[in-house]
């Protein structure tokens, strides 16, 4: 009999947990930021319509702000919610790219990995090379932060401008060229002469865009990836439901809408490394133990969670990031500059908080902050296509920063004052 | 696994060997003496009290018996076996699981995430995917098996709970884990009047179901209640042990000092 009311009760619950999550994954507290970019998007559709017949959601435009927004803001903000879900914070993140950029760029420029014998090995290794410097830097924060007991925001304040100041100590204060050569004669290696250089971009090694995609084809498959990761993990029914939908809705579209434009290699990038935190975050054990520690660290300790490799791993997964955001930048440029992205770290962190990662850790997620990053920047670009004056641009990116933060607030205060009742 | 609600279980024959025996057990910090040979046992589908002034060593005790310290000289038998711990993962290796004043969870987890955490049921070896239909499934199981109703049921996060349930929660995860031995610190210290009796009668529920439980409490009406029987701890010592027929009075008697079992009434130096 006890076996039997159990498993009803089971059951109860388990429709309770599939209507609840559906009604409560649209509220604007779970959904706001999806519904905010909807929003932005429909707003300059109709602006730059109405006012230069420009339509601003076709193909070209939306690669266009997903390739703005993904170097260095999105690739290191996936980076950051990680450590911020951890209960930490890194300030020193684009100076620790730059250093990374800057690491690949004098390790071609002193030919550090033409040992190897060709030229691929060669740009291989120096990106391979910028994103352990990346790591390294990363793992620095971190053991300071949990070996020392020093509060995450002030070791990283000070790698901030530490990390700064090596990028520059190592530049010799000039930008330095990202210029493979192209054969290794003993001549050239001995006569270190730039004019008469052959040399080799690496974007012309591979290539400006991996080739034309249709983003709606692109955008469902990812849909239906989403749908089977939620079914191998035991997720409700109607999420995985919804999924598969809009995979299909998409996939079909994309045969009658020609949604179609070249996708850059940082793209590409960007989206790999979105899915695979994501999936981790979502669906792992380790994912979850990430919220633990950020959540309640002295009850992490107790559940017997390796707190310290939780607290640590982040610090060098933001890290990794950084590295990987300076090899997608040099996949496009010609020469690097010591005061690369400076400043720019706060709008890997306003990306966090628009996107809803909590300051003091155990709750965030990936896609929200990607939509936060995707959001700053289709304001940019609204901005920029509609001339509105840089001043104007800056006054109202700082006003949404706070808004969305306040709007999350209110929107939580409510929620618990309805739960309560 | 049925169990009788309302009946106590005829496992307290007189023969049943404690689950937990604490023999002579001392613990110092330095040149302070918090606990001086104090000796117990914690009997399967009994509650045994530990009650005591502040600062009398009830919560070096439980940190003691939850592997936090090491005893400085004394032993602890589980199941007739010397056991040492030196850490508290090893205590919860061997089914004891401490259920601490402060609550271990984490607030933005539901229940069956709590339940589970660091331990989580995983699938596809290192990918370590979570099987959380399973997960949530055995943690309504439990939760249901102790008679505890949360609107909402496993999925609903411990954030939007009433202090009673968080602590009816805490209570039966650590049954959950536990086969033997169960450490309550001031369960209900911190709840009202209807909160506490529902997290009381998950203890007696417990207990039914035949767990050793120490229960440590400052709230004499719950002791009364609930214990088979109490030790008494004042300045790092046992004072007192009843057994049988007492009341919270007595208990306070021996808290205070006004009756001791002590044979020389020392001023200690306590803390």
């Amino acid at each position: 009999m006890n076996d039997k009311s159990t498993a009803t009760k089971f059951d109860d619950t388990g429709v309770e947990v599939a209507t609840q999550s559906i009604r409560e994954s649209l509220t604007f507290r779970n959904a706001g930021i999806y519904y905010a970019l909807m929003l932005i998007v429909a707003i300059f559709t109709w602006w730059s319509y109405s006012s230069s017949g420009i339509f601003y959601l076709n193909a070209s435009n939306v690669e266009n702000v997903l390739e703005q927004a993904a170097t260095p803001v999105a690739i290191i903000a996936i980076g950051m919610t990680v450590l911020m879900v951890s209960g930490n914070f890194d300030l020193s993140v684009t100076s620790n790219a730059a250093l990374s950029a800057m690491s690949i760029a004098i390790a071609i420029e002193h030919q550090w990995f033409d040992f190897l014998g060709s030229v691929e090995a060669a740009v291989v290794a120096s990106l391979i090379f910028g994103i352990v410097v990346g790591s390294v830097a990363g793992l620095l924060n971190g053991l300071i932060h949990w070996y020392v007991g020093l509060n995450s925001f002030i070791v990283t304040l000070g790698s901030l401008t530490a990390y700064r100041g090596l990028t520059l100590l190592i530049a010799n204060d000039a930008s330095v060229d990202v210029r493979f050569r192209k054969e290794l004669t003993e001549e050239q290696i001995a006569n270190n002469d730039r004019e008469t250089e052959e040399g080799v971009f690496l974007g012309d090694l591979i290539g400006d865009t991996i080739g034309d995609f249709n983003l709606l084809l692109l955008a469902g498959i990812g849909f239906l990836v989403a749908a089977g990761g939620m079914r191998i993990s035991g997720q409700g029914k109607v999420p995985i439901r919804i999924a598969i939908a809009i995979g299909m809705l998409s996939i079909v579209s994309s045969v009658f809408v020609d949604y179609t434009t070249s996708i850059s290699h940082k793209l590409v990038v960007l989206v790999a490394l979105l899915i695979i935190t994501w999936a981790f975050m979502t669906f792992t054990a380790p994912g979850l133990h990430l919220y633990a520690v950020g959540g309640n660290l002295e009850a992490s300790k107790a559940a017997g969670i390796n707190v310290a490799l939780y607290r640590i791993v982040p610090f060098v997964f933001v890290g990794f990031c950084c590295g990987l955001a300076a090899v997608t930048y040099i996949a496009e440029q010609k020469n690097i500059e010591p005061n690369l992205w400076f400043g720019r770290e706060l709008w890997v962190i306003a990306s966090c908080i628009i996107g809803g990662v909590s300051l003091t850790g155990g709750s965030g997620k990936v896609m929200k902050s990607m939509a936060g990053a995707l959001l700053l920047y289709t304001l940019l670009n609204g901005f920029q296509i509609n001339r509105v004056s840089p001043a104007l641009q800056d006054t109202s990116i700082g006003v949404l920063i706070v808004a969305s933060a306040a709007a999350y607030v209110v929107a939580e205060r409510r929620a618990a004052a309805k739960g309560k009742i | 696994m049925t169990t009788a609600t309302n009946h106590r279980t005829p496992a307290s024959s007189p023969n049943v060997t404690p689950a937990l025996e604490v023999r002579d057990v001392s613990k110092n910090f330095g040149a302070v003496q918090a606990l001086k040979s104090v000796s117990f046992n914690i009997t399967p589908g009994k509650i045994t009290g530990l009650v005591g002034d502040n600062g009398a060593g009830k919560s070096t005790m439980v940190k003691v018996l939850s592997g936090v310290h090491a005893p400085s000289s004394g032993t602890l038998l589980l199941d007739g076996e010397p056991i040492v711990f030196s850490n508290p993962g090893q205590a919860r290796a061997a089914k004891i699981e401490t259920v601490f004043q402060t609550l271990e969870l984490v607030e933005e987890f539901d229940v069956a995430e709590n339940f589970y955490m660091g331990q989580e049921l995983t699938r596809l070896g290192p990918l370590r995917i979570r099987r959380t239909a399973e997960m949530r499934k055995e943690a309504a199981v439990a939760v249901g098996q102790l008679g505890i109703n949360i609107p909402g049921g496993v999925t609903r996060k411990v954030r939007t709970m009433s202090g009673g349930q968080r602590q009816a929660v805490a209570i039966a995860r650590a049954a959950f884990w536990s086969s033997k031995v169960l450490l309550l610190d001031e369960p209900t210290a911190a709840l009202g009047v209807r909160e506490t009796a529902q997290v009381l009668e998950v203890i007696e529920t417990l207990r039914d179901q035949g767990a050793a439980i120490l229960l440590i409490s400052h709230n004499m009406k719950d002791v009364e209640r609930l214990c088979d029987n109490v030790v008494v701890l004042r300045q790092g010592r046992k004072s007192g042990h009843l057994t049988g027929e007492f009341t919270g009075q007595d208990c306070v008697s021996y808290i205070t000092g006004a009756v001791s079992d002590l044979d020389t009434n020392e001023a200690g130096d306590g803390e």
